[in-house]
This record gives C-alpha cells, structure tokens and sequence, in this order.
C-alpha cells in the first residue's frame, strides 16, 4: 500500500503544516503503516536530528535534499541548544609551504560499526574553503559560539609587496554550523599570525602580531565588539615587548582569559579587570602563571592548562598558590618529541575536556606522511588541589603529505 | 475511594478505559477531560495498536498520589531502563507513528525517547544508504548533486 503520508512525504523545509495534518489519516484496523521519517514535520524531524551527534553530519548530509536542508537551518542549532545537545566540535587548519590553498578540516567519526578493531573511527574531514582566502599560510584563530574568526595573516600574494605579505587586517569568520564563510570588519592594523585572539567580555581582544613600527600605537592592542560588529581602540594597556629575537617576525603575544580577568602576555605581561576598567602589571602573586605563554596552553572550565613537552606531562595552575601542578592519572599517551620543530602539539577545550592533538612525521623506504593525532582528555578536580586526568581516547585523525608544515586547532561550539 | 476512570477512544472505534490520572499525562487529554467530563474522548487520529502503546507508557509513568506525597510507581533508574526496553521493541513505522501520537497528545516525555531512539538508530547506521533504507527515504538527489557532495569532502592531497 502506498499510504497517503509516503506520497507527500517530500515537503522540502520551513513551513510546518498546519497541526491537524501531523497526524496520518485514520487506516484500516489489520492494515500496518509504512511511513517514511519525511512524513515529519519540520519540527519533529529537527528533534530527532539535533539528537544526533555533530560528528556523524557528514553523511547524513548526504540522505535527502530535506535531510540536507534541515542540517543547515539555524532551528536545528537552535533546538541543539534548547535540548543541551550543542557539542564542542575541532576544527583543523593546516598549510603547506609551497601550496597557496587553505585546507579546513573538522573532527568526523565513521558510524559505529565501520569502525575497525583498535580504531577509534574518528578522522578529519575537509570542509568548503572559499577561493578568496587564499593564501592563507598563517592566521591567528578564535572561536565565538559556533563561530571561528580568522584573524589577521598572509594576505592575496598580488596586493601587497612580498615581505609584508604575512600581516593583514582582514577578518574571516567560518559558520560552523553551516561551513560557510563570511568576511566581518577589518581591524585598524595589520597582523600576522604572531598576534593573539581572545574573546572576553563580549569582545574579541587582539593583540601583537603586527610590524615593529607600529608597537607604540594605539592599536597595538585592538577590540572587536561582537554586539556593535566594531572594532575599536583599547584605552591604557601597557605597551610591553617580546624578546629580541622574536621582532623580526612582528611582535608576538599570548593572552588567556581566567577567573574573569583578561591576561596578556609578552615581555612584561598586563592583567584586564573589568571591574575597574583598567590594565595592570601581573602581580607577584600571579606570577609564575605567565608560564604558560611559553608553551602549548589552553583554558578549560576556567583552569588553565599547559603541556609540558619535556617532561610529557600535562600541569595545570593552581592561582591559589601560585604554581603549577601535574594532572595526574594520564596514562597510554605516545612519547612524544621533545624537539618543537619535530613535534607540534595543540590544545583546544572540548567542552569540560581537554582536546590535545600533535603530529608526527613518518618515513619509510616507501612511505613519507605525516600524521595528526587528536586525544580526548577528561580530568576532574579532587580535595581542591589535586586534579586527575584520564585519556578517553587517542588515535590519528589526518594522514597527509610530509610537507605539512603547521596545523592550527580550535573547538566551536555547535 | 474510587479512581476516576475516563474513556478514550481510537480511530477503529475501538475503546479504552483508562485512570484519569494515567491519561492527563497527555496535555491535551487533560484539557479535554476538563472541558468535556464523562464523555467519550475520540482521537481519530490513532490507531488502536499505538493507542494502547500510549497508554501503556503512560501507566508506568504516571505518579501517584498516595496521600503519602507524591511518588513514582518505579525509580527513575528503573524508569529509564524500561524506557529503553520499551521503544527497543517497537518496529520502525510504528516508531514514527508513536512519536507522532506523543507529539500529537503532548505527552513531553514520551517525545524525547521516541525522538531519541530514532536519533539512535540513525547513529548506528553504516552510511546514508542504509539511513533511507531504515526510514524510508527516497533519494532525491540528481547525479549531478551527488558527484558535487562527493567533491565538497574530497582531500586532494
């Protein structure tokens, strides 16, 4: 039997029908439906789909033309929000030296029984990348919601002489609900990928990353009101340096936001309260927090962690006492090389857990490629000062040419 | 004292008596049973089969007033569990149409694990062919669409 629901299964979005059509006409007794899940109303077929984890999209993008719109429609994101079910999703942005192309990857997993003995089944898959942010060799990239903004970096290799072609003052945000993307407004100075990106208080502050001459500017520390879509000055941050060595690459900055202030690190390192609405110098008793601009670092349910390459252990900062305490617990990990140059790790939250991601390179007498590994890393706090982490799961994502020169991470929150 | 009893009845003619307090965890039901007492409550749109589903999970999911406050007939853990047996053993289409009957009536509860489960099945499916195959989903995709969604994942490197 050919139901009436199966035949007008196919409306292709927005509009619900009007309620009493929801419900199929009245059939025989004996006789059972055989209703397709098209004969949903939007609304219902978007809550049984926001259920789904983000990770398994890729393909059911590709069901139906219904299935397709609905994947891309903000209700679904909004009812993924309404039912708690928005997820923190990785993205991966990766380059290689002499390829002017941008790739753009998210973290994807291969439906539970295609997964092989061993495998954890996820892997990267790339997304769209438009042909106008090429060459994209180098940005500075934070997420706002389910937003990434790309700030700053190399810019169209024909509008600007060649030794300035790293900094830029455009600004490119990717949608990840839908992977489209968007230009938002300029900043007022160009920035290379030595800068720093960090959403406080509503604002995206940005800082660093720009040529040397410009460090006493006003916009040598800018911010991006997410509300207004501006950008404008930021009053009375001290200006400060990073080490000598580091200029001729522009000057470079880290920054984190912890227990409600903004921290920027360089030379010297400033601390935002705003409460008062005013910079300071980091105090002694922050002090040894600044570590962390120096290695692999990222701030998680408001705890900062780091990734300690020489010892290969992960530590976090207590600020009630001023120090830093091993997270305690990891066990499985890959020894991973000490040497940056030979070993790139990365930190992103991935929703009250630690995302942790590095690369490797292999070669054998048939067989150059690098790898990228991803860990999902759950800790929790016991007795106030002792935190105890455990490795979910760990496996590699990306199998790509040697010459892969550098990846950048971050999580958006879909 | 006595339960209240009410009287639903399903698009066979077929009817059903049930506790008022069993059928009023449906939004709907609870409107009608107060604009329209002791009477008969068609719902034209319902089977028997997914009637009688209904009721059923409505019963192990009503809370009872004992005059002792208020207490569930089972522990949520124990709640959960059954839940899960429950829509576990209802086929694919009859899925939908219970889902569409928890919609229908407002019964919250009920929505969120039919909703979940079909949520579920489509998570344990191997690739989208195997989703339309489970739910019933004509492709409707050109070749030409299909060779461009190809290329939008493809790695060139």
């Amino acid at each position: 039997m050919s139901s009436e629901a199966t035949r007008s299964s196919a409306p292709t979005s927005g509009k619900d029908p009007p309620h009493d059509n929801k419900m199929k006409k009245p059939s025989p007794a004996t006789e059972p439906t055989s209703i397709s899940i098209l004969s949903l109303p939007d609304d219902l077929l978007i809550n049984c789909l926001s259920r789904v984890s983000r990770v398994y999209y890729h393909f059911l993008r590709r069901v139906s033309k219904r299935f397709r719109s609905i994947l891309a429609s903000p209700e679904l994101y909004a009812t993924r929000s309404r039912l708690n079910r928005t997820e923190k999703c990785i993205y991966l942005y990766i380059r290689f030296p002499l390829d002017p192309k941008t790739y753009w990857l998210t973290l994807s997993r291969l439906p539970s029984r295609n997964i092989a003995n061993g495998s954890s089944g996820y892997y990267a898959e790339q997304i769209p990348c438009p042909n106008y942010l090429r060459p994209a060799q180098s940005s500075t990239l934070v997420s706002v919601g389910s937003d990434i903004y790309k700030i700053g970096g190399a810019n169209h290799l024909h509008e600007c002489k060649i030794w300035k072609r790293n900094y830029c003052l455009s600004v490119s945000v990717l949608d990840c609900r839908t992977h489209t993307w968007r230009q938002a407004p300029s900043m007022g100075m160009a920035r290379n990928a030595n800068s720093t990106a960090t959403l406080f208080d509503g604002k995206i502050y940005v800082a660093g990353g720009c040529d040397e001459e410009y460090v006493s500017k006003p916009n040598w520390i800018e911010a991006f009101d997410l509300e207004t879509q501006t950008w404008g000055p930021v009053t009375n941050p001290r200006i400060f340096r990073r080490h000598e060595e580091d200029r001729v690459k522009g000057f470079g900055a880290k920054s984190v936001s912890l227990e409600g202030k903004l921290y920027i690190f360089g030379d010297e390192s400033a601390v935002y309260n705003p409460e008062e609405g005013k910079w300071s110098a980091v105090g002694e008793d922050m002090y040894r927090m600044s570590r962390a601009e120096r290695e692999r670092h990222c701030v998680i349910d408001d705890v900062l962690f780091l990734w300690d390459r020489y010892n290969r252990v992960f530590k976090w900062y207590d600020s009630k006492s001023d120090s830093w305490k091993d997270l305690i617990g990891i066990e499985g990990l890959p020894e991973l090389s000490t040497d940056p140059r030979v070993c790139q790790v990365e930190m992103v939250d991935l929703g009250g857990k630690i995302g942790f991601l590095w690369n490797e390179y292999l070669y054998t007498a048939t067989n150059q490629e690098c790898r990228i590994w991803c860990a999902e890393i759950t800790f929790e706090r016991r007795d106030g000062d002792e935190m105890r982490g455990k490795v979910e799961w760990f496996d590699f994502v990306l199998r790509t040419h040697e010459s892969c020169s550098m990846f950048d991470v971050v999580s958006a929150s879909v | 004292m006595s339960k209240k009893m009410i009287v639903l009845k399903s698009s066979e003619g077929v009817s059903f008596v049930v506790e008022e307090a069993v059928a009023r965890q449906s939004k709907i039901i609870s409107f009608l049973v107060e604009e329209f007492p002791d009477r008969e409550l068609p719902l034209t749109n319902m089977t028997s089969e997914i009637l009688r589903k209904t009721i059923e999970y409505c019963k192990k999911h009503v809370v009872e007033d004992d005059g002792g406050g208020d207490s569930s007939s089972s522990s949520s853990g124990d709640l959960k569990e059954w839940d899960v047996k429950f829509v576990a053993e209802i086929d694919q289409p009859r899925l939908m149409d219970l889902l569409m009957a928890a919609n229908y009536l407002d019964i919250p509860s009920l929505l969120d694990v039919t909703c979940q489960k079909v949520a579920d099945t489509i998570a344990a499916c191997n690739d989208e062919k195997e989703i339309r195959a489970t739910f019933n989903i004509e492709n409707d995709f050109t070749e030409e669409e299909v060779e461009a969604i190809r290329m939008e994942n493809q790695y060139p490197i």
